[in-house]
């Protein structure tokens, strides 16, 4: 399966998600918490254009956190 | 500071019943490759720094360099970017918080200390918008090893 792409805000300041090949599959209602639809493997696409891909996510139930780690190429 | 030092600071802001959040990572990663570790709060609340501890174990090689910057995520009110780069020898402890900053061994330049402690109080993160510690490899090698991180922090509560 193709790994999910979650882009930055749209005009309206809705989450876009798209699937691998691109295609819009659904957006996230302006406020709701980022990381809660992020799962492992997912890539997330910046507004500058760079991709990072979430290598864990990890919610912290006591202090109420969420923890995301990706990992990403830098750009020379 | 050795680890056990490090660990007793740890102790000590866990006494004073800060919220204390362990980010840490077993990481390897490539020349020129970027860790994010991001932290996200609580919905309704800002989530404010205190003190940041960074410790890294491994092998992060001994020639070379790699950076470490501390920012709010795409809001890029964070440290100056050159903070920690460009020090072949980070040493292995970093503290900031309200009075001190130092790294004990090798490392940044005492003459930022005060904008990184200043940048540092700014910092607020919530549900939508990350507190990022990011890691970029600029060694010719690949890093491998622990990159650990405590965050100690008070909440604000936000009204709506």
């Amino acid at each position: 399966m193709m790994a999910k792409r979650i882009t930055d805000k749209d005009e309206k300041g809705y989450t876009r998600i798209k699937d691998g090949t691109g295609a819009e599959i659904g957006k996230i209602k302006h406020g709701a918490r980022f990381p809660d639809f992020l799962k492992p493997s997912d890539v997330i696409v910046k507004p500058s254009g760079k991709e990072e891909e979430v290598l864990k996510v990890q919610y912290v139930e006591a202090d109420d956190v969420y923890i995301v780690v990706s990992q990403s190429q830098e750009v020379k | 500071m050795p680890r056990q030092q490090f660990e007793s600071v740890i102790a000590q802001a866990t006494r004073k019943q800060l919220k204390i959040v362990n980010a840490s990572q077993t990481i390897s990663v490539a020349p020129s490759g970027v860790l994010n570790i991001d932290l996200y709060g609580s919905p309704n609340k800002l989530c404010k720094i205190v003190n940041l501890f960074i410790w890294q174990q491994g092998t992060f090689g001994t020639t070379g360099s790699y950076d470490i910057f501390v920012e709010l995520d795409d809001v890029g009110v964070g440290i100056s970017p050159n903070f920690l780069s460009k020090n072949t020898g980070f040493g292995n402890t970093a503290r900031f918080d309200r009075n001190v900053w130092f790294a004990p061994t090798t490392g940044a330049t005492p003459a930022n200390s005060i904008d990184v402690i200043s940048a540092i109080q700014q910092i607020r993160f919530d549900s939508t918008r990350a507190l990022r510690i990011q890691l970029i490899n600029n060694l010719n090698q690949t890093m491998t090893g622990d990159f650990l991180v405590y965050v100690a922090f008070e909440e604000e509560e936000v009204r709506l």
